[in-house]
């Protein structure tokens, strides 16, 4: 369990980061898992061991989420995938759908979660390929692998509007 | 946005495209964000003892409790009490004779819970009258219904007590034979004569294995092909089953859009692919459901690629427990759990998401292997893909193309500083069609 000095510690740090972490959690996952996911996820990275010698502890809680988007995404990809299947399928006036933009959805589940993370770090975090590199500890070679791979998929599958 | 301030930087040199990507994002992602969990729902979570994903530390604590019941496995695993009150001879020498009402086995290791007692009074018969004839496939009379009665108030389920001795009665008359008489599957009868009336009538007990897991848990026993749901430790439903046969397939299936295996697809994708038709032992927990409810198409039946499943729990990746029209006196599936249709009906509320199911395989007991993966299916050598079609559909499916042993993609590679790396290591993609 954690001690009170940590709790202060880690709640002071999620919750300035807190609005980001779902929006990553969101373009993950979907919408509706972002909550859980997020949750999920900070719990699980501030019981680590590391937890308190982490130097960044927004990146690290940003790495965590992707990591435990593993886990929902295996569980969900399946239902996601019907589901936004459904809201194309729908009459206007059918089913809507919780995900602003469902084509993306569904462009997204095929992606990895590292891919999205990739993605979602470049394209709404502005963040250039080093930054992002540090900030999911991979290197820079793979961050530049796998978001043109991404593109590539994204291209594929988001035809234009 | 704000918070990522630092280490934001312009990025020049994209193209057009690039940028028709990027705004698509950003437009997504500017839209409402949802809500963050707040500080007290986390810590709430961190209260809850195990931390998310509660999977691996669940299932340690299981292990260790299961442990400790191992005792009682030696018993055979459940335990029965009765009371000689018939004069039947039933097999099953572990029985140890109860005083009413306390109703205290005299197996030492065996727990009684205080609603022991409640149940012995529930479940005295009903009845000592004897049968006057064997009552056999289509018969009706009171007869009948006296059998469809007593099967009710000892949890199996022979359907409405309408007095006709059709399937859905001697399905129920099977699990009976099947675990309290210890009748091999293949010798059960399909009749009722009036040895077997007489066992019913015995005052006859069934224990939880594990009566230490959730309050709603499910024990499925494969060598008996029996699955018991029980509910603080009574049980609450009995049923017969089918589960996998064990032996080893080829197939050409069929994975509708949307589903595994075929997530992206607009068009049916055909694969050849083999597998084994095994239900595997294990501690597992019920994941998700599909109801006639739930169902995008409504009537609660799930075209797996193996097979139809009506109103399928799902347990194990693709395995689930399942109604089937099918529900045949050997292992037949593919490796789910089959139960009679009348059953399926009303399985799914019996069970929630995350309510335990044990399965034991006969050979070792389920903590030996814990949250053993199924068989997954691998790709058929022997298959050739028929050349006209699917073209457009494989491009959108690229982990079609090596199915068994494709894993989820890059995860955080190693680091001074690992995060936490949720559950397990990454198991391989569970491409496991359904089966049915």
């Amino acid at each position: 369990m954690i001690g009170d000095e940590l709790r202060v510690t880690w709640t002071d740090v999620y919750e300035r980061h807190a609005g980001e972490l779902t929006r990553l959690a969101s373009f993950l996952v979907g919408r509706d898992q972002a909550h859980d996911l997020v949750a999920d996820a900070v719990a699980s990275a501030v019981t680590s061991p590391s937890w308190s010698s982490v130097r960044e502890p927004a990146a690290y809680l940003v790495r965590s989420v992707v990591n435990q988007a593993h886990h929902h995404r295996r569980s969900s990809s399946r239902r996601l995938a019907r589901e936004s299947r459904a809201v194309r399928l729908a009459p206007s006036g059918g089913i809507t759908s919780p995900e602003p933009d469902p084509q993306l959805r569904t462009a997204l589940d095929s992606l990895s979660p590292q891919q999205r993370a990739v993605v979602f770090l470049t394209y709404w975090g502005d963040l250039s390929i080093p930054d992002v590199a540090r900030w999911l500890e991979i290197s820079e070679g793979s961050v530049r692998q796998q978001l043109a791979r991404a593109k590539i998929r994204l291209r594929e599958v988001i035809v234009h509007d | 946005m704000t918070d990522f301030n630092d280490h934001r930087r312009s990025d020049d040199g994209f193209d057009h495209d690039d940028q028709q990507l990027r705004a698509r994002v950003r437009r997504a992602t500017g839209a409402t964000p949802p809500t963050p969990p707040s500080v007290q729902q986390i810590e709430a979570r961190l209260r809850r003892g195990s931390n998310a994903p509660a999977q691996p530390d669940f299932a340690r604590r299981r292990l260790i409790a299961g442990l400790a019941a191992a005792s009682v496995v030696g018993l055979g695993g459940f335990a029965l009490t009765r009371r000689g009150k018939g004069d039947v001879s039933v097999s099953g020498a572990d029985v140890a004779d109860a005083p009413l009402p306390t109703g205290t086995p005299s197996q030492p290791t065996i727990a009684v819970t205080p609603a022991v007692s409640m149940l012995e009074v529930n479940i005295a018969p009903t009845t000592t009258v004897p049968l006057t004839r064997v009552i056999g496939d289509g018969m009706a009379g009171d007869d009948v219904t006296m059998i469809q009665t007593r099967l009710k108030e000892l949890a199996y389920d022979p359907g409405e007590v309408d007095g006709i001795f059709g399937l859905r009665t001697q399905q129920a008359s099977w699990a009976f034979q099947k675990l309290v008489l210890g009748v091999e599957q293949s010798k059960t009868s399909d009749e009722i004569d009036n040895d077997l009336w007489a066992a019913m009538q015995q005052h006859v007990l069934v224990y939880p294995r594990r009566p230490e897991l959730s309050s709603t848990h499910v024990e499925v026993y494969l060598p008996e092909q029996v699955l018991v749901l029980f509910e603080s430790g009574q049980p609450k439903l009995i049923t017969h089953i089918s589960s996998g046969s064990g032996e080893d397939w080829c197939e050409v299936v069929t994975i509708d859009p949307g589903e595994q295996g075929n997530e992206q697809g607009t068009e049916p994708l055909e694969k050849g692919i083999c597998g084994k038709s095994l239900t595997t032992g294990g501690t597992f927990s019920f994941t998700r459901k599909l109801t006639a409810k739930t169902d995008p198409d409504g009537d609660g039946w799930r075209e797996g690629s193996l097979g139809r499943m009506f109103q399928p729990v799902y347990f194990n990746y693709g395995l689930a427990v399942h109604g089937s029209g099918l529900v045949p006196k050997k292992p037949a599936s593919h490796g789910c759990i089959r139960t009679p249709m009348h059953i399926a009906e009303y399985f799914p509320e019996l069970v929630n998401k995350g309510d335990d199911i044990w399965v034991w395989d006969g050979a070792q007991e389920p903590e030996h292997y814990g949250p053993q993966q199924p068989y997954f299916d691998r790709r058929d050598p022997d298959w050739i893909p028929p050349s006209t079609t699917t073209s457009t559909t494989t491009t959108t499916t690229p982990d079609s193309t090596t199915p068994a042993t494709t894993r989820p993609e890059a995860t955080v590679p190693p680091t001074t500083q690992p995060p936490p790396a949720a559950t397990t290591t990454v198991p391989a993609v569970p491409t496991s069609t359904t089966t049915g």
